[in-house]
């Protein structure tokens, strides 16, 4: 990826807006923070002893699974609790000044000139009936006192200073009219404008694309470290933090287990949950198997034990008999370990795999031929699919690789029939396929589908045991009624779930689990092929890794083929023995796994490959790719 | 207890409105048996105030107020909710088929329904009252092609937004019917919206069709009707007020009970929804 030069014509005197001349900043300084959340007449410890920093000019990362306490700790650390949250404890210093017990009028203040803060859904934080430019100089002109005039000229600097295309023009356009990538840069410019001393960033990236993400990551970076502010960057992806950060801060259970530059840290991990997390990650670069992690968090402060005690390969007895406190070790970094001194940087654990090489003697079940698919008529028609063809063989796992809008996912839609093609065939087994309501009934079996997100695939008013029992029903009449409960229960323990989870909802149960059970109804009707539509993202890493690991061991034995859909590159090599890549609708590129990932041929794979960020790899990002 | 019933009486909204459908309901269905006359009898002189016989004195023809109030519930109570029932049956099934069918059935079906909302409620009155004269048929009938259209409207809307949801794409993927789809992935997703939309029909109902009988148009003398005797009883309203008054508060107690009652559920369903959203 490359890096501009910085600017060095940016006028200086900017930073001499009306708020005087400021002192060389300290950044912020965070000691022993603490956090509760009120639950029925009690307090539940949702983050307990953060001590962290974020020094001008640095990203300090902090790294943790959803509900590790991340983003509670760093809006508690500027006093912006969430509701039913209070603070249990801990100090909190701007440039020296103790911030917390600031008055009402004066938090605002802070807030408004010297802290920003960087939501995931840019869209969202955009006000949608107001042009970008009159809520940019808004700020400019509230916060900073700024002249109209002044503000418009220091607005149009702020969005060059993003890189947005066309930065002259963006003040005059509405939020709509900008891609999540343009969006989430205006964000980072509204960040700036007030000049603020720290800024945290809560997973800007996220919904972005590969591509755009790394260049919005990289403008981020150059941005942080010319103007000198101190970040705090907020990630569940460790890829990500390794790629960006000066010093990361990993969380678990509302503390820090590790702390330390980042370089060490992912080079050397000393906690076994740090090096769990990058186990679980899987890779572009190599292939390599990536290993979840067991069991759940426990979701607040553990003061008994190890909160880690549960899920950790390391663990012995006296892991369980006392909470184990942040200790430092030489390199700098801090470790919440007792047995980070014994055992030392603790070695990756991940396996290596060697995918079987596309078995071309077998016969293609699926065959996508010359697939054309298109939304909306007229001037406003859109072509999603542009003369697809691919094909599936038995027992094979196909990769099907591409950005939003490859229309990848509306090639699936066609497969499974709930898409009428505009041109071009479906075929299986040699016989072209019909929309879904015409299909046979070994059809509607043999091809089955899991979707992206299992909130929106499971029914809310269904029971686990009536969600798999109508799969059951419908596809499984070689087993008698009576049997067809034990036959539930199989299907749920495949799936490593209790049995005993029949009669939850869907919302009793947590992200990953959920997956699982629209996987066991997806293989219950012993399917020849299953269709899968970004299954695993959405989910916290270590549950990612889990979730590939079971699809892959399902898809093993019950010896069915994979249509492997994701726009994740390290899952889909992890997983697939043959990849297509998707842009704008045409495959660019299709090869067997390996040859694509190690010799890619198309410049397009290759330009996503490069964006890719790998924790290992990382560091090495500065050669030209 | 029943989860609707533990719903009802989470606040102190939905206890008083139960409260106050109980009294209407109890007086509704019990009171023919225990009152002490005929409410068509003619039992003593006219217009007479409160006394130990007729405790709530005697209408402008001489018959026990106490009776005719306590006669007077039934219709009340039961046109409205035969109304209802009618208005969902047909808006119910229409909605559900138009937000799941989409295309021309919901093109053909919300045009239908855009031109009979337009209607006003006292011409659709008129227009069936002229020819077949006034009956509870046609009271029904009328109060449940007024509020069809409307009960379309939002029945497509849930319907059409629960249909985005994969689940019922999951389903079409297993070769479901429609009906199946319908019945088994969508309509246990709407009843919330639906449970809060009867509670506001069937207090518009009841309101109608006492305006209704208020006006004449409705149920006829010599019945009683709470709406009824509101109309025949407010000439002595400065005379002998109970008349009028009584029936009032009845119709009052009902439509208020309704109307809290149906307030505590649709706050139970917004906080669900922030619930299930926040999951």
């Amino acid at each position: 990826m490359s890096r501009n030069p910085p600017d060095s014509d940016r006028p200086r005197e900017a930073r001499a807006v009306p708020g005087g001349d400021r002192e060389p900043s300290e950044g912020l300084e965070i000691r022993d923070l603490a956090v509760a959340y009120a639950v029925g007449g009690g307090h539940t410890l949702v983050v307990g002893g953060v001590s962290l920093r974020a020094r001008p000019g640095q990203i300090t990362g902090l790294a943790g699974e959803s509900g590790s306490g991340k983003t509670t700790a760093a809006l508690s650390a500027i006093a912006y609790l969430p509701p039913g949250a209070s603070r249990r404890g801990g100090e909190v210093r701007l440039d020296g000044r103790s911030i917390l017990d600031l008055g009402r009028v004066a938090l605002r203040r802070l807030w408004a000139l010297e802290i920003s803060y960087v939501a995931q859904d840019a869209g969202a934080a955009l006000n949608p009936a107001r042009r970008i430019g009159s809520q940019l100089e808004e700020i400019l002109t509230v916060n900073r006192g700024l002249s109209r005039e002044a503000a418009r000229r220091r607005a149009a600097e702020l969005l060059e200073a993003v890189r947005l295309p066309d930065a002259a023009t963006a003040r005059r356009r509405y939020p709509h009219e900008f891609s999540g990538g343009q969006l989430q840069r205006i964000a980072i410019a509204m960040a700036l404008a007030p000049e603020p001393r720290v800024i945290i960033f809560d997973e800007p990236t996220t919904g972005l694309d590969v591509t755009t993400g790394a260049e919005v990551i990289a403008m981020l970076g150059t941005l942080i470290r010319e103007r000198e502010v101190a970040a705090l960057y907020i990630s569940h992806d460790l890829a990500l933090l390794a790629a960006i950060s000066d010093e990361l801060v990993v969380f678990y259970a509302g503390e820090v287990v590790e702390g330390g530059p980042t370089r060490d840290l992912i080079r050397a991990p000393r906690h076994p949950y740090t090096r769990a997390l990058l186990d679980a990650l899987p890779s572009v670069r190599r292939a390599l198997r990536p290993r979840g992690i067991p069991g759940l968090p426990p979701g607040r402060v553990v003061v008994d034990r190890c909160s880690f005690v549960s899920r950790c390969s390391y663990a012995e007895a006296r892991c369980s008999g006392e909470h184990p406190g942040l200790v430092p070790l030489q390199s700098g970094c801090l470790v919440r370990c007792v047995r980070a001194g014994e055992l030392g940087p603790l070695p990756s654990a991940a396996a290596p795999i060697l995918p079987p090489g596309r078995e071309r003697q077998r016969t293609p079940i699926l065959e996508v031929d010359r697939l054309v698919c298109e939304y909306g008529q007229g001037a406003g028609r859109v072509v999603a699919v542009d003369g697809v063809s691919l094909e599936v063989r038995e027992r094979e796992v196909v990769g099907l690789v591409g950005e939003s809008g490859s229309g990848k996912s509306t090639i699936g839609r066609a497969i499974t029939g709930l898409l009428a093609p505009h041109a071009g065939a479906v075929r299986w087994r040699g016989q072209e396929l019909p929309a879904s309501g015409r299909r046979t009934h070994a059809q509607h079996r043999e091809i089955q589908i899991i979707f992206q997100n299992p909130d929106s695939s499971l029914n809310p008013r269904h029971t686990v045991g009536q969600l798999i029992g109508r799969a059951v029903a419908l596809f499984r009449d070689d087993v008698a009624p009576p049997a067809r409960i034990d036959l539930i229960a199989d299907a749920l323990r495949e799936v490593q779930l209790d049995p005993a989870l029949m009669s939850r909802y869907p919302h009793q149960l947590s992200g990953g689990q959920k997956q699982r059970v629209a996987m066991a109804r997806a293989f219950v009707p012993r399917p020849r092929l299953v269709i899968c539509d970004e299954i695993i993202s959405g989910q916290d890493v270590s549950v990612q890794a889990t979730l590939l690991e079971l699809v892959r061991t399902m898809q093993r034995e019950h010896e069915t083929a994979l249509l492997f859909i994701s726009h994740d590159l390290a899952a889909v090599r992890s997983i697939a023995q043959y990849v297509y890549v998707l842009q704008a609708g045409r495959v660019q590129e299709h090869a067997a796994a390996e040859q694509l990932f190690e010799a890619p041929t198309a410049e397009y794979t290759r330009r996503l490959l490069a964006a890719v960020l790998d924790p290992e790899g990382s560091r090495e990002r500065g050669s030209p790719s | 207890m029943p989860r609707w019933l533990s719903i009802a009486v989470a606040g102190i909204p939905g206890r008083v409105g139960l409260a106050l459908v109980a009294v209407a309901l109890v007086v509704a269905t019990g009171g023919p048996v225990v009152a002490p006359f005929r409410h068509t009898a003619l039992v003593g002189p006219i217009l007479q105030g409160p006394s130990a016989k007729h405790v709530l004195g005697t209408d402008q023809l001489g018959r026990d107020v106490l009776s005719r109030v306590l006669y007077g519930g039934r219709s009340v109570l039961l046109l409205p909710a035969c109304a209802v029932v009618l208005a969902f049956a047909l808006g119910g099934v229409l909605g559900l088929l138009a937000g799941y069918r989409g295309g021309r059935i919901d093109q053909l079906v919300t045009r239908a329904a855009d031109i009979l909302m337009s209607v006003p409620p006292l011409l659709l009155v008129m227009v069936l009252v002229i020819p077949l004269g006034t009956s509870d048929v046609v009271l029904i009938a009328t109060t449940g092609i007024w509020f069809a259209p409307r009960i379309v409207r939002i029945v497509r809307a849930a319907t059409a937004s629960v249909c985005t949801k994969d689940y019922v794409l999951a389903a079409r993927v297993r070769g479901e019917s429609t009906a199946s789809i319908l019945w088994n992935e969508v309509t246990p997703n709407i009843t919330g919206t639906l449970l809060a939309e009867v509670a506001l029909r069937l207090n518009y109902a009841i309101i109608f069709i006492t305006t209704l009988n208020f006006l004449g148009v409705g149920v006829q003398p010599p019945s009683s009707d709470w709406g009824l005797m509101v109309s025949e009883g407010r000439a002595y309203l400065g005379h002998r007020p109970l008349i009028s008054i009584i029936p009032a508060l009845m119709i009052g107690a009902l439509a208020i009970g309704v109307n809290l009652l149906s307030d505590q559920i649709a706050a139970h369903l917004a906080r669900n929804v922030q619930e299930s959203s926040r999951l």
